[in-house]
């Protein structure tokens, strides 16, 4: 083992600490379910030394490597801890750290089986992921690949006794193989080059050996494809994104919330790894740069659309993600776009960008998903319309919801902002590039990513202003009662980590450059990192700067100003009273705008976007029912063909399927004939 | 480029603006939704024209294109909009256009083409000689943005001012590429579209006769009768 | 910037004029148009300064909290002034390179009119009332163009500098050389709808309506009372003349003062003021040559400034880039 303390060995420590801690509590917990607390205390313990791990990584700039016992012979499992894998696990522990501490109190209410099953999954989701980002091999990596989408497939399926559940989780399991299986190819590729064609000895399948073939273009397309399609399947591209509004939903909260928020970190971190580590920028051609910022800006538009016009708060969220990781999808794509073109400033700065939002939506989505469990759980029902005034009912958290709100909006003085206005920097880089057609395309990726953001605030005012605000919708919405000591504090972890990464952005993008660094060579130009902590600067003062710390403190100074100029010129008498409304004596909790009521306009708008169905009532009909779904275009135009046709070769196959042994027996014998000549000719 | 004199430069620029002036009327025929306002904005486009074509003739010496933007002047900014208004009043067309494809899909659709026709005509545009390059792809993208309307508008006298108004950006692009066509050449356009339009005006109250209406879905069916 | 160095205290000075000037002038501003519009409909006006009159009135009254709201409802008031007050210092209007002004560019400056627009939107879902939501939804659905369109347009201008910092742009547009810019034309077109859209104009709203179900920005603020109202409206006057003022940076820069002189600030401040004035003017004629838009053509309208706002950006490239 490891000689001495590094980042790489606390890593594998904390690893190996999940495990004994998730098995102790599995054993401990079915006895005793009121220690919950205590050992989500215990395992948000462990990702605070993950964090700590990464942070330490980054600080020393270390690039560690080791072999561990165990794996395949001549291929033993391959570590290692360098800036990306730092990077990735502060992201991962510093976010799973809130929702652990949630946890504790949220599955208060679970028997002493089903509690130390949990316990046991979350802790073993962790170390899988964590493994994940240490692995240095292939065979390591796709263990923890495969093992982290697994256990993620049973946290999914928890309530199995539910068909919809079920449905989920089998759905998600599809994706998710679907995904590994063209990682695999891509992995496969990158190790095969080299011995052309034959199956290549184990040793090549570590990630240092898979770094250093030569390929030509066509294999390094499909490298680049394939690991972009099964990565993706994972961060929800388009069209394979299904799974992530139907698993999120229905997984218990603090699980929706490692899913949306840290898990789908994963797959960024393999796309990055296998773009610019394993594959190597050198392989890579612009146009694919351009393939994925397309389909990331799409993703972006597409995911707010249909986040605008969900009533479950939680598939909203789930949507929004679908937004997020498009825009983090853009980033990427701009970055690869611009290095490949020759503009290392503004390809630097796009990826920085990339790093950072997936940083910044670890911490707010995570928030945001816990905030929706609490709001479900208090009203009793994952219905927005079922909600309404909640934020009387329950301060505390309705505040820290309203600044993840306000974060993942995308605005000053937030964390959202701060990524979203470096990726706007750096695509007005654009005047740089002499070819009309890709200029315009990253402009129209500017022009979609700040549509996208704007429907975004919209789409966080609805879940906010319905859920939070108004009066009550229904008995248990008036019934709500403020969430648990341990809830909220999971949350108010989150919200620092928002209110860091948002005020102190310049820490940060300290260590995204030595990600950048690591990965390129290149790194951020002086300007961004020598003008002091208060000031981020991405090119050079005279073009853009930004303190989100004094912008802070003035809005505060200002909105201080505003109050006392209301209480000087005022009178200070303040008096409740009914609401006026216009004068109408009436005012009933459905006279507000119901959550389908505030997507109206967008529904109007984009109407070609959607597949609606409505039904409008007679005026003769005796109980008039208005109703409107909309259905998921993927499905309708994508999956349902693919799955009639699957059925209908199943009926072919039918027709082969006599019944008689003989029959069967023929089918064998020519098959080996077959399979015989086929050796003679090869 | 060459190097030019100041006013030149001047006159350079007024080009550029006046061509993205060009475009923009364009791209306002799309989103109009009355019929007056569309043979407005057809006028103002023959203004365009009529200056842009006169600055041409200053910069190259050309006298024959002085000629080109009076004629311009009289056909498409007195004569063809005072024609199309008394259409508009003989035909009692007061209302809104009648769009197959709504205003905002078509606009979207328009940048699409705007996208499509900058990024066609940028190598063109390197190696014109004449006046500025990017003007080819604007002449390219309002011709483009005019037959847009043509296919995306109902009724047929938004047809003819689409057809008029691929004409203007024709005769832009010509003057800008080449310093016009030859005069006979011109002469002969600006006829065959004044005669157009009379045909297209007879032809208008032939159709109502027949079809009490001018709507082009009415025609669908023609040839199979 | 060829702006001559000087001492800090007197740049913060600056600063606490361009503040005093934005504050004290909106009222003003507000006053004006309502002035224009009367004079071109046959009406006798009011006089410029009735808005003050009208604040004065509602800091004189008691503030009504309608009951069922919650913490935010007291705080979305002093948020929407503090924070367009704040803006104010970003800006640069009096003075070329205000001290402050690193700490925002434009598109923060964007950020936080959002900010702005969402805690209202807030304050108005807060009451639980119809009207409430009503505005609150309308005023989102106008701003989801509204705001990308404004962005664009700051693009559009920040491609001849290079730079997002309003003094930067101001500085290039000044020492450009070139007096046609045709981007500028279309961003010019885009900026204007979009002023109308985000300050509650005529074509998509009208300041002056009584009649609930037509309102989009009067909907959102139906429930206040007494000084916070007056805070809302003032906030409302801000906003307005913040807009004027980017857009005099954008489109009609000229004559600001570079050097630290009484003289300097009073030419300069004349100039300011013509401008604001005009502008003023113009707003009141297109209130009074345009009727109100259909509330369902109103995306229509920011969708047109969004792709014009676009349009201007690719131009800059055909047109204005010569290699």
């Amino acid at each position: 083992m490891l000689p001495h303390a590094s980042p790489l060995s606390l890593a594998l420590f904390m690893l190996v600490y999940f495990g004994v801690t998730g098995l102790s509590g599995f054993i401990l917990l079915k006895r005793r379910p009121w220690l919950q607390p205590v050992f989500y205390l215990l395992l948000a313990a462990g990702s605070v030394g993950t964090a700590f791990s990464g942070l330490w990584g980054l600080e020393c700039s270390c690039d560690l490597r080791s072999t561990l016992g165990g794996g395949l012979p001549s291929l033993p499992f391959h570590v290692r801890l360098d800036a990306l894998s730092s990077f990735f696990l502060l992201l991962l522990g510093g976010a799973s750290t809130g929702i652990l501490i949630f946890s504790g109190g949220y599955f208060k209410t679970l028997s002493g089986p089903r509690a130390g099953a949990m316990f046991l999954r979350l802790a073993l989701f962790l170390g899988t992921m964590t493994g994940v980002v240490l692995a240095d091999d292939a065979y390591l990596f796709m263990l923890s690949w495969e093992s982290m989408a697994l256990v993620s497939f049973f946290l999914v399926i928890t309530d199995d006794e539910q068909e919809e559940v079920r449905n989920a989780g089998y759905l998600y399991l599809l994706m998710a193989h679907l995904g590994s299986l063209l990682i695999l190819v891509a992995f496969a590729l990158l190790a095969t080059h080299e011995t052309s064609g034959r199956f290549p000895s184990l040793s090549a399948f570590s990630f240092e050996a898979m770094g250093k073939t030569a390929m030509s273009p066509a294999i390094a397309f499909m490298v680049f494809f394939s690991g972009f399609l099964g990565f993706g399947a994972k961060a929800g591209l388009l069209p394979l994104h299904v799974w992530l509004p139907e698993a999120h939903p229905v997984a218990p909260t603090p699980v929706s919330s490692l899913l949306s928020g840290v898990m789908l970190k994963t797959a960024i971190y393999g796309l990055i790894r296998v773009f610019f580590g394993l594959e190597g920028l050198e392989h890579i051609f612009f146009q694919w740069g351009v393939a994925v910022l397309l389909s990331g800006a799409f993703m972006a538009l597409f995911g707010i659309l249909y986040a605008l016009l969900q009533s479950d708060p939680k598939k909203l969220l789930a949507y929004s993600s679908v937004e997020n990781i498009g825009i983090i999808l853009l980033g990427l794509g701009l970055s690869v776009l611009y290095l490949k073109k020759g503009f290392p400033v503004a390809g630097v700065i796009a990826l920085a960008a990339t790093l950072y939002h997936s940083i910044n939506h670890a911490f707010f989505k995570s928030l945001l998903f816990l905030g929706a469990g609490t709001m479900i759980h208090a009203s009793g029902k994952k219905d927005l319309n079922a909600m309404g005034g909640l934020l009387r009912k329950m301060p505390v958290s309705g505040l820290l919801v309203l600044i993840g709100v306000l974060s993942i909006s995308g605005l000053p003085p937030m964390n959202g902002f701060v990524s979203e206005w470096l990726l706007l920097q750096s695509t007005l880089q654009v005047s740089d590039i002499p070819q009309t057609l890709i200029r315009s395309i990253i402009l129209l990726g500017a022009a979609l990513l700040v549509l996208a953001s704007a429907l975004a605030a919209m789409g966080f005012v609805k879940f906010f202003g319905i859920g939070y605000l108004g009066l009550p919708r229904s008995e248990g919405a008036r019934q709500a009662r403020e969430a648990s000591v341990p809830e909220r504090v999971g949350m108010a972890w989150l919200v620092t980590g928002c209110f860091a990464l948002g005020l102190f952005p310049t820490f940060f993008l300290r260590w995204i450059d030595q990600v950048i660094f690591h990965m390129t060579g290149l790194s951020l130009p002086d300007s961004a990192l020598s003008s002091g902590w208060l000031w981020l600067v991405p090119d050079s003062r005279h073009s853009a700067s930004y303190s989100p710390l004094i912008l802070f403190i003035l809005l505060l100074l200002f909105m201080s100003l505003g109050w006392g100029i209301s209480r000087w010129f005022g009178r200070p008498r303040r008096r409740r009273t009914p609401a006026w409304t216009c004068g109408y004596d009436i005012r009933t909790p459905r006279m507000q705008d119901s959550a389908g009521s505030f997507g109206q306009p967008i529904r109007h708008f984009f109407a070609n976007f959607f597949l609606m169905k409505r039904h409008l009532p007679d005026p003769e009909e005796k109980d008039p029912v208005f109703e409107l779904t909309v259905e998921d275009p993927h499905w309708f135009y994508l999956y349902r063909p693919i799955l009639h046709l699957f059925f209908r070769l199943a009926s072919l196959a039918e027709k082969v399927r006599t019944g008689k042994i003989s029959v069967y027996l023929i089918y064998s014998f020519i098959t080996l004939l077959l399979l015989l000549t086929l050796l003679r000719w090869l | 480029m060459n190097p030019i004199s100041p006013e030149h430069a001047i006159l350079h620029h007024l080009i550029g603006f006046l061509g993205s002036g060009l475009l923009l009327s364009a791209f306002a025929m799309l989103a109009m939704r009355r019929m007056t306002s569309l043979v407005r904005i057809f006028a103002l486009q023959g203004i365009i024209l009529t200056i842009s074509t006169l600055a041409v003739s200053i910069l190259s010496n050309e006298t024959h294109l002085l000629f080109s933007a009076l004629f311009t002047l009289a056909f498409k900014v007195v004569l063809l909009p005072a024609i199309l208004f008394r259409l508009l009043g003989r035909l009692k067309i007061q209302g809104e256009v009648e769009v197959l494809v709504n205003v905002p899909s078509t606009m979207v659709l328009g940048l699409g083409v705007v996208v499509f026709s900058f990024t066609l005509s940028a190598p063109v545009s390197e190696m014109a000689s004449t006046v500025s390059g990017g003007l080819i792809g604007i002449g390219l993208s309002s011709l483009l943005l005019s037959f847009l309307m043509m296919i995306t508008r109902k009724k047929a006298l938004t047809q003819v001012l689409g057809f008029l108004g691929m004409e203007n950006a024709l005769f832009f692009s010509a003057i800008n590429a080449t310093y016009g066509m030859p005069m006979v050449v011109e002469l002969g356009v600006a006829f065959d579209v004044l005669v157009g339009t009379f045909v297209f005006g007879i032809f208008f109250f032939q159709i109502r006769e027949t079809f009490e209406s001018l709507d082009l879905k009415h025609m669908d069916n023609t040839s199979m009768e | 910037m060829a702006v001559s160095m000087t001492s800090p205290p007197s740049l913060f000075a600056i600063e606490g004029a361009q503040l005093l000037f934005a504050v004290l002038f909106a009222p003003v501003l507000y006053g004006w148009i309502a002035v224009c519009r009367a004079a071109l409909s046959n009406r006798s006006p009011a006089g410029i300064l009735q808005p003050y009159r009208d604040l004065r009135r509602l800091f004189g009254k008691e503030i009504l909290v309608p009951d069922q709201t919650s913490f935010l409802f007291p705080l979305v008031p002093i948020a929407v002034f503090g924070g367009l007050a704040a803006s104010s210092l970003f800006i640069p209007f009096l003075w070329p390179d205000p001290v402050l002004s690193p700490v925002s560019d434009a598109i923060v400056l964007v950020g936080i009119f959002s900010l702005v627009r969402i805690m209202m939107a807030f304050g108005a879902m807060d009451t639980g009332t119809p009207f409430g939501d009503l505005g609150a939804r309308r005023e989102m659905m106008v701003a989801f163009l509204a705001e990308p369109a404004t962005l664009m347009v700051l693009f559009t201008s920040s491609l001849w500098s290079r730079s997002t910092e309003l003094p930067s742009i101001l500085s290039s547009l000044l020492s450009s050389s070139d007096p046609f810019r045709p981007s500028l034309v279309f961003a010019f077109l885009a900026y204007t709808l979009i002023l109308l859209g985000e300050n509650a104009r005529l074509p998509i709203d009208n300041p002056a309506t009584h009649l609930e179900l037509t309102m989009i920005h009067e909907a959102m603020i139906l429930e206040y009372s007494g000084p916070f109202l007056a805070l809302m409206e003032w906030g409302a006057q801000l906003r307005l003349l913040l807009y004027l003022l980017i857009g005099i940076d954008f489109f009609l820069p000229w004559g600001m003062t570079t050097q630290i002189s009484v003289m300097g600030f009073a030419a300069g401040g004349l100039v300011l003021l013509a401008k604001l004035f005009l502008a003023g003017s113009g707003l009141a004629l297109i209130e009074t040559l345009f009727a109100k838009l259909r509330i369902f053509r109103v995306p229509e309208f920011m969708a047109m400034a969004y792709l014009l706002a676009v349009m201007g950006f690719l131009i800059h490239f055909v047109l204005e880039v010569q290699s």
